[in-house]
């Protein structure tokens, strides 16, 4: 026989039975004398193949009201509010608390329902289901069974008001080593695969970053490359343009004297007679004449200045002294000195003597 | 503490071990490593205006190439050049051409430079040397020979010059100049 999932097994004084809720009626027969309740499970589903949730209805699960008021219960976790009320039910269950198998629901604002069993019982019938190929989902009381017939119908009944029916919970899994050592193997591998995925995380990171750094001082060698050629080139440009103004000096400087002779003869008319130039160094000229206006001698000054600006020179009278031998005191002595503009460029102590020796 | 979470955690405390060593051991020093690389990078500033400026640059860079080979191409169009020969043979040719008489002309070693000459002499290829020239003649000719001087293909700078006319004012003048060929 199969069963569709769940099983109801029911257990009294005298009979057994199971029950699977939409695969059938299940089974009935009579209890062997004697029998305990596992051997009563193991006998009852030895031939239902795949019972799955096995759920335990049995008349030897004590059960009982226990009244337990707020201030016993406030703050206790439900583990905990569990063994106070194994305590509480002791005296009356007669299993000691520390080897009950307790479920329990609230009834009423200050007492609960309590299901106890002794847990070496539960265990058995843990095995029992276990070794029929079920799960056993819960134990719970059958102390209301009908004792003759009715079963079916009690059965709705106990499922109609299952939430108020307190219900011992199977025991829960122990650990073996072997399990132990797997759940710490386990860990330890997702251990490692979270620090391997981190460490990827983080190597990944690091390599970015090093390549943007690396990007960075490429181009940034580059930009220094580059400014220092231009800066290479900028200097030469300077020297080319300094050399460049060194060579337009140079060709002003040719034509400076031819310059300087064609100014004289142009502005020294009939009354200016130029007898002498004098070289003072390779800057300077002194030019000396007879004039017979005195004031011809400044004009030729101002003159000469303004001609020959361009081609560096300036003139300046330098001696100016009349020869009394006309009525106006004339004719007149003079001599202007011409002055290229390079002696301003030289130093003060090559100015003079230095350049010309 | 639930006695199931308990049951839970023992086992686990050799990952948690694990996962702490790990933390300390690697990932902590890599991390640091890391986030000091990512200040560093972030310091840079960003890579974008970094590669604009070496483009900037390399424009700059192209256009200054450009204006030092026009430059250069300038510098070597108006090239000055000393060759003492053959200023003294042009000198010789001026005078004749002038009818200046050229009595004597020998390189004077006490004469120098004006500084400034001396440093643009850096811009002309060649050495040049100071001559003192004694000459004689008119005042037009020398002028009109002064001006051919100017025009030579290698330099002849005239420096300085004196003169002095003569004493009866008949015969043309006397002329000392100071030329650097």
């Amino acid at each position: 026989m199969k069963a569709a999932g769940k099983t109801i097994v029911v257990l009294t004084r005298d009979r057994v039975a199971w029950f699977s809720p939409g695969a059938g009626p299940g089974a009935e027969q009579a209890r062997a004398p004697g029998s305990s309740d596992a051997d009563a499970v193991r006998l009852l589903l030895g031939p239902v193949r795949d019972p799955g949730q096995v759920t335990i209805l049995s008349d030897t699960v004590f059960t009982q009201r226990i009244p337990l008021s707020r201030a016993q219960s406030a703050g206790l976790s439900q583990e905990e509010l569990g063994r106070a009320l194994a305590f509480e039910a002791e005296p009356f269950s007669g299993i000691p608390a520390g080897e009950t198998a307790l479920g329990f629901v609230a009834d009423g604002p200050e007492a609960y329902r309590v299901a106890a069993m002794p847990a070496t019982v539960r265990a058995e019938l843990h095995a029992a289901v276990r070794a029929a190929g079920g799960r056993l989902a819960g134990i719970s009381s059958a102390t209301d069974a009908p004792r003759h017939g009715g079963l079916a119908e009690w059965l709705a009944g106990v499922a109609s008001s299952a939430e108020t029916r307190p219900h011992i919970s199977p025991p829960a899994r122990e650990s073996s080593p072997v399990r132990y050592q797997s759940v710490a193997l386990g860990g330890i591998a997702a251990a490692l695969v979270i620090l391997a995925g981190l460490n990827f995380w983080q190597t990944t990171r690091l390599r970015r970053f090093e390549q943007e750094n690396e990007a960075h001082a490429t181009l940034t060698n580059r930009l220094t490359q580059l400014n220092r050629q231009r800066e290479a080139l900028n200097l030469e440009i300077a020297a080319l343009d300094q050399d460049t103004v060194r060579r337009g000096e140079i060709q002003a400087r040719r034509g400076a004297a031819g310059s300087l002779l064609g100014a004289l003869a142009a502005r020294c008319g009939e009354n200016v007679l130029v007898q002498k130039m004098e070289a003072q160094s390779p800057s300077e000229i002194l030019v000396s004449g007879i004039a017979l206006e005195a004031g011809e001698v400044d004009n030729l000054s101002i003159a000469l200045t303004g001609d020959l600006a361009a081609a560096g020179w300036s003139a300046r009278a330098a001696t100016k002294t009349g020869l009394r031998q006309t009525a106006g005191g004339g004719p007149w002595a003079f001599s202007i000195l011409l002055s290229h503009r390079e002696l301003l460029q030289a130093a003060p102590a090559a100015r003079r003597g230095e350049v010309l020796e | 503490m639930n006695p199931s979470i308990t049951r839970w955690i023992k086992p686990l405390l050799p990952a948690v071990l694990v996962l702490i060593l790990g933390w300390l051991v690697r990932l902590r020093p890599a991390a640091a490593e890391a986030d000091l690389m990512q200040r560093r990078v972030e310091n840079q500033g960003d890579i974008r205006s970094r590669e604009d400026a070496v483009r900037l640059a390399e424009a700059q860079l192209d256009a200054v190439r450009v204006q030092a080979k026009e430059k250069s191409a300038a510098a070597g169009a108006t090239r000055l050049e000393f060759s003492t020969n053959a200023a003294a043979r042009d000198l010789s040719d001026l005078c004749r051409g002038h009818r200046i008489s050229l009595n004597s002309a020998a390189v004077d070693k006490a004469a120098q430079l004006p500084p400034s000459l001396k440093a643009a002499a850096s811009a002309v290829s060649g050495t040049g040397q100071i001559w003192r020239v004694e000459l004689t003649g008119a005042y037009p000719d020398l002028q009109a020979m002064l001006g051919g001087l100017s025009k030579t293909g290698p330099l002849i700078i005239p420096l300085s010059l004196s003169m002095t006319a003569a004493e009866d004012g008949t015969s043309p003048p006397q002329w000392s100049l100071l030329l650097w060929l």
